[in-house]
């Protein structure tokens, strides 16, 4: 019978015989596991890193194309960006739902004050969140122009981005329009406007200047609406000399919807 | 050439017997069963929040309906039992069902049964809820995950106390032994970690304000995060402190990967751990998130030093019980 060596313990045992797992030839067959677990444990935030604007590492797309299966269905399929590459603005969702008397109830998604505890409160920050990283142009992808050279080609990768587009367009719609239906069962009405709400983050001289930033107002100057059309803040009317740069209009969601920036 | 080659052989049997030890020298399950109990409580408090509005969450015209989140998913290979169902009383009879084996973790009871069911369940939560999702989600489930794979249970669990009282009976207690099951589960979730903070910090090392020390700042400055009432400007004053957390938190995260291993690093970079979770828990107000974050990292406490804690208040007697002597 083979022995190994025994964890140290206060029991001072160093040796235990065993039937020999670590002699096995199961033992190759876990470690090989183990590797390919974690290969795959690697494998999407390596793809999320190396990822730009419009194209990702030829590796990493090899990589996930290999185990994307395993790392969808054991939920590994993060990148673990947490508060990266910067910590940014955030994104809410404001509803508009009439009321019987006339008037116009305006509510924003999330509300701290309203939602408790925090946990709840959060899980409806990151659906808002989630509304905004999937936004889609409505405007579908541009049709190569007749009389262009390697137009098949070119057509080829238009019908992929087409399809592409279509089918990330029709997951922000649903999401979007699940919103307003939600709504309107919960408030028992006809209709309901939905508009995403950029809040960006007020920088340290913005403190300096306005002060008071444990009041609640403070916070209300940073709020805009976002255009759908390009989905940029609408500034209109809002003379805000303060407004931070990086709108960032999440670029990335097109190319790889999968993997979005993420929250902690 | 001969010398090369015995070299490249030998090397090469040192790695396979290192892989070895790592992997498969037993371990006792101390530090499994405090990070089971803990994980269990989590996932207990989690699913108990999407019970505090199940029909926004679950029903049928929930945020995301259980029709559309398979559509959401698109080609993805995503899975869960609670998508199609819109009937209200079985959505409560699967979610009651789920918290009682959560229950069933927490307290040790089928302890790897319920770790696996606890992961099962997890996932077809998370893959039902994809857009509401942070990265409570995901530390969630990688530890129910791994703890299905070690003895979790025992120790400090009903199964244990259960075998005591049938040991009382009939035979001897069984020891608690070390096993290889219990250094998998535990690796696993250490080098699961170290892949998290390794791309987490890449991924701040691309971003202009962790760079010039100034993302701590904006990350207490978001409102959505924030405690209610938070007074940036005494954190305006402190430039120096911003910047320095900020470095920090880049050098911490990066840095896990290989200095979390050395015995003499290890402490610093555990308490490093701790101080960082526990600033998220109380500036970022994600208690959920943070705690979650600190339980993982008790990954790298030796069972002898967790076990340590649980002899001091323990009478001689219920020692020698314990460890079966």
């Amino acid at each position: 019978m083979k022995t190994i060596p025994r964890a140290e313990s206060k029991e001072g045992i160093e040796e235990e015989p065993i039937q020999g797992f670590r002699a096995s030839p199961w033992r190759h067959a876990v470690s090989a596991f183990i590797l390919f677990h974690l290969v795959a444990v690697v494998t999407s935030p390596f793809s999320f890193s190396t990822q730009s604007i419009d194209s990702i590492s030829p590796v990493a797309e090899k990589m996930y194309g290999g185990l994307g299966r395993y790392i969808d269905i054991t939920f590994l399929d993060h990148g673990y960006a947490f508060f990266a590459p910067d910590p940014g603005e955030s994104y809410l969702v404001r509803a508009y739902i009439p009321q019987a008397d006339g008037e116009e109830l305006v509510v924003m998604f999330p509300d701290k004050h309203a939602q408790r505890p925090r946990l709840y409160y959060h899980r409806h920050f990151m659906m808002t969140e989630s509304l905004n990283a999937s936004w889609v142009s409505a405007e579908p992808p541009l049709e190569p122009e007749e009389g262009i050279s390697n137009r098949s080609e070119a057509m080829k990768e238009y019908a992929l981005n087409f399809k592409m587009w279509k089918e990330a367009r029709e997951r922000y719609e649903y999401q979007w329009n699940a919103i307003e239906n939600h709504l309107k069962t919960q408030y028992d009405v006809e209709s309901v406007e939905i508009e995403r709400v950029v809040h960006y983050l007020p920088r340290p001289i913005d403190v300096l200047e306005r002060g008071k930033s444990e009041k609640e107002d403070f916070y209300d100057a940073f709020y805009f609406p976002i255009s759908e059309i390009d989905n940029l803040p609408i500034l209109e009317g809002e003379a805000n000399p303060t407004l931070p740069p990086n709108p960032n209009p999440n670029p990335t969601a097109e190319v790889l919807p999968t993997l979005e920036g993420e929250q902690p | 050439m001969n010398s090369a080659l015995h070299a490249i052989t030998d090397w090469g049997k040192q790695v396979f017997q290192q892989w070895d030890e790592f992997w498969y020298a037993p371990k006792l399950p101390h530090t499994l069963a405090i990070i089971r109990i803990c994980t269990g409580a989590m996932l207990f408090y989690t699913h108990l929040i999407w019970a505090y509005d199940l029909n926004a969450f679950l029903g049928p015209n929930s945020w995301i309906p259980a029709d559309g989140a398979s559509e959401i998913a698109g080609q993805r290979w995503l899975w869960s039992y609670l998508w199609g169902i819109e009937s209200v009383p079985l959505l409560w009879a699967l979610h009651i069902a789920a918290l009682v084996v959560f229950a069933m973790l927490t307290f040790g009871y089928y302890s790897r049964i319920a770790a696996g069911l606890s992961c099962l369940i997890a996932i077809a939560y998370c893959h039902r809820l994809e857009s509401m999702l942070f990265g409570l989600d995901q530390i969630n489930v990688l530890l129910a995950m791994y703890l299905a794979v070690g003895p979790c249970g025992a120790v400090w669990s009903l199964d244990r106390y259960l075998a005591k009282r049938k040991a009382t009976n009939t035979a001897v207690l069984p020891d608690v032994l070390p096993t290889i099951s219990a250094n998998v589960a535990t690796r696993l979730i250490q080098l699961h970690l170290c892949v998290i903070y390794l791309f987490g910090g890449i991924a701040k090392l691309k971003g202009d304000l962790w760079r010039d020390g100034s993302a701590v700042f904006f990350s207490l400055s978001s409102y959505e995060y924030q405690p209610i009432g938070v007074d940036l400007s005494s954190w305006v004053a402190w430039p120096i402190l911003i910047s320095l957390l900020t470095h920090l938190t880049v050098i911490f995260e990066v840095g896990y990967c290989a200095l979390i291993w050395p015995k003499l690093t290890r402490p610093i970079w555990l308490m490093l751990a701790v101080g960082m979770h526990l600033g998220i828990m109380l500036f970022l107000s994600m208690p959920t998130f943070g705690f979650i974050m600190i339980v993982a990292n008790m990954a790298f406490l030796s069972p002898e030093f967790v076990r340590s804690f649980s002899q001091r208040r323990q009478s001689p007697q219920h020692d020698h019980a314990e460890s079966g002597t």
